[in-house]
């Protein structure tokens, strides 16, 4: 009886340490990380008002396509110098965004400025040949009026 | 013998392997069919020769049953269905013959039973060996030394390897967490396995002879872990899943463990009855390190090290994503502990192991916790460090890979994408998905059009895209009278899927073979219907797309697809073309294989020729390729057709060339494997009312909307699954392109990927590896790609992406999966 009973201690120990061994071999999460849930920003449709594109740019500060968004808000809002800086902002991290050159030219010729104006467009026409917008652009800062 | 049995033993697992290899679609479709490796080729030749050796080498070893010993008549046996399966080998040559069909999986199973028939002759042959049950302090020191020592093995390497490898930035502080990490995950697995052998000496010690027991649950457990081990990592990666799979894997499994069994029982003959006898371990370990044989184990010692990193060098640059690799981990691993075994002969009692287990729990544990609480770092998160470090230290990366976890949720969204994933063409229902309802009348002047899809091109081995590469002035030059594509990507990861959905202009089922193809073969129809001539290389992918047609001129006839090379093809296109002067506009496709991985490392780099910082072989054979390419545009300059030509020079994919270990393209998706050049010449009268985003993320399926369109039929919006012109009217929208999100996927698994944010971002999912991945791409050119941590929003809106992708997939094609789904939820 006893050397049964050490017969099933022997086996059995090993056992049970081996089932814990496998049971926490792999983490029990899938292989997505915890993370804080942010608003909705990755939604196929993303948000549209300033306040929500702001947050949205908190969780993402590099999607310029939000920036675009939020820069289109702000000059809707009339906060055109809110909108300059985050096209300007835009461009440092995909200065080959033909769209966001020409918003930010538009806003350089509405304020007067020419020569920035007809940089930006030749910049987005570099990028966007052929691009009506751009040459537009171009077109209008040489003629000097506003689009 | 017993080396003759192993290497008998090792042919039949080879045609095994090959059979395998034909059973499964993709494998067949893509390695076999096209010979990309030609090294099958030469084995399928010699195979009836090499199976004709070995059975008279068998036979020779035989003679003392032949000649009327114990088991004299399972050897006849044995030798008379040898001799008639040598001659149906060499009358029907079943591997030449075999393609891909059921049969090959039946061949499989057969070619195993002459290992598992020969190991029976020899139990019965030769005397039983008496085997003691082994003391289990030596068990648990065996496993935990071959810890150490498979450990060492690996880390030793990991600095060498460092300085190999491409792209992976690794300070010495994170190093030193990778090499520690490593010995921590080691030690946890062969704890692990000390106690999977002490269960199992426990359960022997049960019955009467307990040694015996011991042995054959030990070679049991050999055979179970190599059934188990082909299964989760083969036979998923090459995509036989399912009950096929679980057979192919159980009668491998199961060979192996009996040819080891033999192996053992030959080798401990020379245990003489007067001497002590042997323990179950001992016994185990006999067929690397013999029994009793002090040179058998120093040998395998020495050869242990050196023969690890032969291995891994050998196989890495044509691996499957690391699968050859890993497999031979395990071998090698199976040697450190045979090695172990001779090594450890006694041991004293104590609890100094149980302590030693418990430690290494306790240390696996804290790791996981340390990794955890590193997610959300600015730079080099635990997790990051610990997958560069894995692409130095395959035994690692094995162990690393084998953790990825599965919640219930996302087991679910596996099996679903596997049910998607390499689907039987007869489940299909091919729709019709023309690009435009009608066809406007062709254009009184059309181009010529040429199309060079150059196999496996990647972009940064470009100039217009890497300004570190000086080897490409002709398609710099080209490249400055063209439009050049920043963000281009394939949909497909492999040529398989890539080729038919440049066709098709849009994305495909996710099947080898297209079924009905010609209902959705959109270029063709364009040819069709504006009269052009096709000059073709008809390679093994595009002739199952388009149908015979004599009035095509096929170029490079006579030739296998891993043979057409750029150069060759140009001198005869040039000849075509002039032949075909004042006749009807051409078109010409090409998927010239020079820069194929399996075509560029055969061919020598020339000598006094140099590529510091790209991979030398692809780098010299994209050297060669620009040259001819330059002469051939040189040509139409020289006759007046340049400025009537579209020329496009793209690629079917990209490549991995030793990025954090990678090599090749296997069904994983990486952003240098998914990233392609894309450049394209108008003629200056097309230029004028065209405008194109060169910097928005654009495709190779817009190529086919794209020629719709410069052809004067404006094609429909058929949604993101489809391409779309990239050249479109100057007052057209050109930034939406920036704002949409698009489904790609791999061409050979289980393998999707959603990228958005204008190709910047790319979340992967990874149902055959267990992964997510997250990759930020700039523009610029010097880095593919890097890594980020994955946050549960982006896991959950990137994989409700792809679900939402594939189903519209499934739905286009009426697939139902639900059948297949079960089965794979069911692994």
């Amino acid at each position: 009886m006893a050397v049964t009973a050490r017969r099933a201690v022997a086996f059995a120990w090993p056992a049970v340490l081996l089932a814990f061994f496998v049971a926490t071999f792999r983490p029990s999460v899938g292989g997505a990380t915890d993370d804080a849930v942010s608003p909705g920003c990755e939604d196929h449709a993303p948000p549209r008002a300033a306040a929500a594109l702001e947050r949205c740019l908190a969780v993402d500060p590099g999607d310029v396509g939000l920036m675009t968004d939020l820069g289109a808000a702000y000059e809707s809002a009339g906060r055109v110098d809110l909108a300059e800086r985050t096209y300007r902002h835009a461009l440092t991290i995909d200065p080959r965004d033909g769209q966001v050159h020409v918003r930010l030219g538009r806003i350089l010729l509405a304020r007067g400025d020419r020569a920035g104006a007809r940089t930006e467009g030749e910049a987005a026409l570099r990028w966007q040949p052929g691009g009506a917008d751009a040459r537009a652009l171009v077109a209008a800062a040489a003629a000097g009026t506003p689009q | 013998m017993a080396l003759c049995r192993i290497v008998n033993a090792l042919l039949c697992l080879a045609v095994a392997a090959f059979s395998v290899l034909s059973y499964s679609p993709f494998a067949y479709g893509m390695f076999i069919k096209p010979d990309v490796v030609p090294a099958l080729s030469d084995f399928v030749a010699l195979s009836p020769w090499l199976f004709l050796v070995a059975l008279l080498l068998t036979t020779l070893t035989l003679m003392p049953q032949l000649r009327g010993g114990a088991g004299r008549w399972p050897a006849a046996a044995y030798v008379a269905a040898g001799s008639a399966a040598a001659a149906w080998l060499f009358v029907t040559r079943p591997l030449t013959t075999l393609g891909n069909s059921p049969r090959a999986l039946a061949l499989a199973v057969a070619a195993l039973v002459p290992p598992v028939w020969l190991a029976i002759i020899d139990h019965r042959a030769w005397e039983p060996i008496d085997v003691v049950a082994t003391h289990r302090p030596r068990l648990a020191a065996v496993a935990l030394t071959t810890a150490g020592a498979g450990w060492l093995v690996y880390a030793v390497q990991a600095p060498l390897r460092l300085q190999q490898a491409v792209g992976i930035d690794l300070p010495p502080r994170a190093f030193g967490i990778g090499i520690g990490s490593a010995a921590i995950l080691d030690l946890f697995v062969f704890s692990a396995l000390a106690l999977a052998l002490l269960t199992l000496a426990g359960l022997a010690s049960a019955g009467r002879r307990s040694g015996i027991a011991e042995y054959w649950l030990f070679v049991g457990l050999l055979g179970a872990c190599a059934s188990l081990t082909l299964m989760l990592l083969v036979c998923q990666a090459i995509g036989v899943p399912g009950r096929a799979g679980w057979l192919a894997s159980a009668a491998m499994g199961t060979a192996i463990g009996v040819v080891w069994a033999d192996v053992a029982r030959l080798r401990g003959r020379t245990v003489g009855a007067a001497q002590p006898p042997v323990d179950a371990l001992e016994m185990f370990a006999a067929p690397v390190a013999g029994v009793r044989s002090r040179a058998g184990a120093l040998t395998a010692a020495v050869v242990v090290a050196p023969l690890s990193y032969v291995l891994v060098s050998a196989t890495s640059r044509f691996d499957w994503n690391f699968l050859l690799q890993k497999l031979s981990v395990l071998v090698v691993w199976l040697m450190v502990f045979a090695v172990s075994s001779a090594a450890i002969r006694r041991v004293r009692g104590g609890s100094g192991w149980i302590a030693a287990i418990v430690a290494a729990f306790v240390a696996f544990h804290g790791l996981r916790w340390s990794e955890r609480q590193t997610l959300h770092a600015a730079d080099l998160g635990t997790r990051v460090v610990l997958d560069r470090y894995a692409a130095l230290d395959p035994s690692f990366h094995l162990i690393r890979d084998a953790q990825a976890a599965r919640s219930a949720e996302t087991a679910e969204y596996y099996a679903f994408l596997q049910a998607n994933t390499l689907v039987a063409p007869r489940d299909v229902q091919t729709p019709s998905t023309p690009l435009v309802d009608g066809f406007a009348p062709p254009l009184p002047r059309r181009p010529d059009i040429y199309l060079f899809v150059v196999d496996s091109l990647r972009r940064d081995y470009l100039s217009p895209y890497n300004p570190a590469v000086t080897f490409t002035p002709e398609v710099a030059r080209l490249a400055a009278d063209s439009y050049v594509f920043d963000r281009a990507f394939t949909r497909y990861s492999g040529t398989a899927l890539a080729v038919p959905s440049i066709w098709a202009g849009g994305m495909v089922v996710h099947a080898i073979e297209q079924p009905d193809f010609a209902r959705r073969n959109a270029l063709l129809d364009l040819l069709a219907a504006d009269g052009y001539q096709q000059m073709l290389d008809v390679d093994n992918v595009v002739e199952e797309l388009i149908p015979r047609d004599p009035g095509r001129i096929q170029l490079d006839r006579g030739r296998t697809t891993m043979q057409f090379d750029l150069c060759t093809t140009v001198t005869e296109l040039e000849q075509r073309v002039t032949e075909n002067a004042g006749r009807r506009p051409l078109f010409f496709y090409q998927l010239p294989q020079n820069v194929h991985i399996a075509i560029a490392s055969r061919r020598k780099v020339p000598e006094g020729e140099t590529y510091p910082g790209f991979f030398a072989p692809v780098a010299s054979a994209i050297r060669r390729v620009d040259g001819c390419l330059g002469g051939f545009v040189e040509f139409l300059k020289r006759t007046n057709r340049y400025d009537d030509s579209i020329i496009i020079l793209t690629s079917d994919h990209g490549d991995s060339l030793g990025e954090e270990g990678r090599w090749g393209h296997a069904y994983f998706i990486f952003p240098e494997v998914m990233r392609i050049p894309l450049i394209v010449h108008l003629p200056s009268w097309m230029k004028a009312s065209t405008a194109a985003d060169t910097a928005a993320v654009a495709f190779s399926t817009d190529l086919t909307p794209s020629l719709y369109a410069l052809l004067g039929h404006e094609p429909r919006d058929r949604g993101t699954l489809f391409g779309r012109p990239l050249f479109v009217p100057p007052a057209a929208d050109l930034s939406w392109r920036r704002r949409e999100q698009f489904l790609l996927a791999s061409s050979y698994g289980a393998v999707y990927a959603r990228l958005r944010q204008n190709g910047r971002r790319m979340y992967v999912v990874d149902a055959v590896d267990g992964r997510d991945y997250l990759f930020e791409m700039e523009g610029a050119a010097a880095s593919p790609g890097r890594q980020l941590e994955v946050t549960r929003e982006t896991a959950t809106e990137g994989r409700a992406f792809i679900r939402d992708g594939v189903d519209a997939i499934a739905a286009l094609y009426r697939y139902r999966p639900s059948r297949r789904a079960d089965a794979a939820g069911q692994q």
